[in-house]
């Protein structure tokens, strides 16, 4: 139904990150390497390429204070000049990539975008991707704000050097990112080499696209904490749990269907795994066998030392361990014969608890038409008094007596939306994502709900 | 100029040559006749800006490789290449030939204090990054200012002919004001500290100097467009644009200020109390993003060009409907009145440079 038209507009792609975290390597593979684009680089002032490159521009980040309209934001005043001036070349780019400093706030380079009617005709922001540095950034995040909001701005995001964490530190920084960002997709890497077309044409931006880039944040509450991806051959092993904090544990050994080879891919296998854990779980005491398949068990784990469970594979392949805690707090671990399997994938499906970040993201599913006043009533209130705290949001509204889906997207109190294709037959769900610093989760729900068409 | 997008266009001051410049770099001076004398390489990673020397023969550019380039007008040959201090050159202006001095101030009680034009040496003012520098004809360096709050986004003499700025030097009353994010700096040469700071918190993208220096006007990012007084230093704000503001042009008379940011010409009348409290005369007719403005010198005769190509002449103040329109083919970027009013320059953003008989 769509026509789609063909945007001519330059994409470009925002880089960020703390240094060290790999964004110059991740330049360098992006100028060097054979991928037949003609990418201009516009890299932070302090940045150090050292490719004598005539597509690396050095730019002074000057941050504008600019008012639009009622709104007052901040833009790079920097950006406006580089870029228009790029614009008037004879020869295009495919692409445009702009690198921020370590500290950076990605708002005033995503608003410059949405601001600058000059810049709006001729380039289209594609994506933030913020790097991190898989060993440092817990403690970044801890201490500062800059890698919160790099972290909850991005469309994509890398965790680069993960050689140096092992799978289970892996699987809970990417468990907290998701908690901060839900609507980012999450890409592991080691040398900062990744295949650039999830980097340089990624659409975080692209209202049509807006919510079809990853479905994370409308993952459910899990009833499991974890799961441990392992390849087994043929034969028994031993599941070994030590005393821990809680008296028992369900838990299910699933045989896995497709290979899996990173958490992400994971997902095939976790719904029938939901199913398993509502049924009525068969009790475990040590020694008594844990048989794969979707079959609930309850380890007893009530003894003072080790409690060892039998596991007996009959057909080698892949398995996931999922448990209702985290298999760390019991020091849990898989045994062949002779020492721990190691997991060759772990997915965490609820961060601690002990990290309440103040970046979160707050997912909006709702069946129903909205009317358009109060929505529009709501959301210029909303933006008016909390835009500074919304980095993101976007969605897919279904708007009373309209039909077209309306999409819509933003940074802070900049906002942009139209409506798009027709429902059709698709039911009409309003899908709706806000990422940013202390929202209330009930409060956003209740408010958006309350602008509903009753019945 | 094919393909190249014209990023400047001036005709020498004694008319004789129409130098463009490319934005990868060529900048092409052709005679009055249409002919292309020579193709100086420019700059290469891309020029940014041109200026001619009053005596028209040395033209001065600046680039994307950080360097002031000294060409001899005549015979195409570099005289020299200078550092601008930063890594882009964006913007050069020399100082007007003839420069108002309040002549024998400073010399006793019954000296004259009328002004009297002074003929001095050209002093050529160079923006790149926040480094301001000024230079000699020679190309010497004669001062560097690098306390600019951001990038200089422009620069303009006080014109000549202008009624000395009160509190000016009496010996070189020559001004140059300067536009960087946060205001105005006026500067008179030599000295390091300004003699007027306009402040403004935006971002002002172009500025121009009415011919009787009573005024600046600036072109802003926020879609505003003001008008700094210089006898008192006050400012008058006029909202409304639709687009950021960067096509400003005063007639030669001071009354008429013609502004684009979008694609309605707002005229600003000057007259009496104007503009403050007027409405603005409004010319419509263009189909796009208004891309240039030139007011001829002889009358209130202004060109306009457009994104969609086409360039119009309006007599402003007798008719808001266009006396002539010429449609080119692709987007018109700069538009250049000889200095005898006899012929308009236009360039466009494919490189096609055209020279128009102006109507009588």
């Amino acid at each position: 139904m769509t026509t789609a038209q063909r945007d001519e507009r330059v994409p470009v792609t925002v880089l960020t990150g703390f240094l060290g975290a790999g964004k110059t390597t991740l330049l360098n593979r992006i100028l060097t390497e054979q991928h037949g684009w003609r990418i201009a680089v516009i890299e932070n002032e302090f940045g150090e390429i050292g490719i004598d490159n005539d597509l690396v521009i050095n730019a002074e980040e000057e941050i504008f204070e600019m008012n639009n309209g009622c709104i007052c934001c901040t833009v790079r005043g920097d950006l406006i000049r580089i870029l228009g001036t790029l614009m008037r070349r004879r020869d295009r780019f495919d692409a445009i990539l702009i690198e921020t400093t370590g500290l950076a706030d990605p708002g005033p380079v995503a608003q410059t975008f949405f601001v600058d009617d000059e810049m709006q005709g001729r380039l289209r922001l594609d994506g933030i991707v913020t790097l991190v540095d898989a060993r440092h950034i817990v403690e970044h995040i801890d201490d500062a704000p800059e890698a919160r909001e790099q972290i909850a701005f991005a469309d994509v995001i890398i965790i680069n050097k993960i050689d140096l964490v092992d799978e289970a530190a892996l699987a809970l920084l990417e468990a907290r990112i998701r908690g901060m960002n839900a609507a980012a997709r999450l890409i592991r890497a080691r040398d900062a080499a990744v295949d650039l077309s999830l980097v340089l044409d990624v659409g975080g931006f692209n209202l049509t696209r807006a919510m079809e880039i990853d479905p994370q944040f409308m993952e459910p509450e899990y009833p499991f904490e974890e799961a441990q991806v392992f390849d087994l051959t043929a034969g028994t092993y031993s599941y070994v749990v030590q005393p821990g904090p809680d008296p028992t544990m369900d838990i299910v050994v699933q045989p896995l269907e497709v290979e899996v080879t990173d958490a992400a891919a994971l997902e095939a296998g976790v719904m029938p795994v939901v199913l398993a854990f509502s049924d009525e779980p068969q009790p475990r005491v040590p020694g008594e066998p844990l048989v794969p398949g979707t079959h609930l068990y309850q380890l007893e784990l009530a003894a003072t030392d080790a409690m060892q469970f039998p596991v007996v594979i009959e057909r080698s392949g892949q398995y996931a361990i999922f448990t209702e805690h985290r298999p760390g707090e019991f020091d849990a671990a898989l045994y062949d014969s002779a020492a721990v399997v190691e997991p060759v994938a772990t997915r965490v499906f609820k961060p601690d608890h002990e990290h309440d970040d103040d970046v979160t993201s707050v997912g909006i599913v709702a069946h129903g038409d909205l009317d358009v006043k109060r929505l529009n009533e709501w959301l210029s209130a909303l933006l008016r008094t909390q835009g500074t705290d919304i980095f993101r949001m976007k969605g897919v509204l279904s708007i009373h007596n309209e039909a077209r889906r309306f999409v819509f997207q933003g940074v802070h109190m900049l906002f942009d939306g139209q409506p798009d294709r027709p429902w059709g037959d698709e039911p009409r769900i309003n899908k709706l994502i806000f990422i940013g610093r202390n929202l209330d989760r009930t409060a956003l729900d209740t408010a958006f709900r309350a602008c509903l068409v009753a019945g | 100029m094919d393909g190249h997008h014209i990023v400047a266009l001036h005709w020498s001051p004694d008319g004789r040559q129409l130098a463009a410049a490319g934005g990868d770099g060529p900048i092409s001076l052709y005679g009055a006749d249409g002919v292309r004398r020579h193709t100086l390489p420019g700059h290469g990673f891309g020029t940014l800006t041109i200026a001619w020397h009053p005596d028209s023969a040395l033209l001065v550019s600046g680039g994307q490789d950080g360097q002031l380039r000294w060409w001899n007008a005549d015979d195409g040959s570099l005289r020299a290449t200078l550092h601008g201090g930063a890594a882009w050159v964006e913007r050069m202006a020399w100082s007007p030939p003839m420069a108002v001095g309040a002549a024998g101030v400073a010399r006793g009680r019954h000296a004259a204090t009328r002004p009297v034009a002074v003929a001095r040496p050209s002093v050529l003012a160079s923006g790149a990054g926040r480094v301001l520098r000024l230079w000699d004809e020679a190309g010497q360096l004669l001062q560097e200012l690098r306390d600019h709050a951001s990038t200089i986004a422009d620069l303009a003499w006080l014109p000549a002919g202008a009624q000395p700025l009160p509190g000016a030097h009496a010996e070189d009353a020559r001004v140059l004001a300067v536009a960087t994010y946060g205001g105005l700096t006026l500067r008179h040469i030599g000295a390091d500290d300004p003699i007027a700071r306009y402040q403004w918190r935006g971002s002002t993208l172009v500025i121009a100097w009415s011919p009787d220096g009573r005024s600046i006007a600036t072109g802003d990012q926020d879609a505003t467009v003001h008008f700094w007084l210089t006898r008192t230093g006050q400012d008058l704000q006029m909202y409304g644009y639709p687009a950021k503001v960067r096509e400003l042009s005063w007639d030669s008379t001071s009354r008429y200020l013609a502004t684009g940011g979008g694609d309605t010409i707002t005229v600003w009348d000057c007259a009496g109390r104007g503009p403050e409290g007027t409405r603005p005369i409004e010319l419509r007719g263009h189909g796009g993003q208004i891309t240039a403005l030139a007011f001829r010198r002889r009358d209130a005769v202004l060109a306009s060009a457009c994104a969609d190509g086409m360039v119009a002449l309006w007599h402003v103040g007798r008719s808001t409907r266009p006396i002539a329109t010429l449609q080119c083919p692709a987007a018109v970027t700069r538009l250049a009145w000889s200095p005898d009013d006899q012929s308009l320059a236009l360039a466009g953003e494919r490189g096609a440079i055209a020279v128009a008989l102006s109507p009588r």
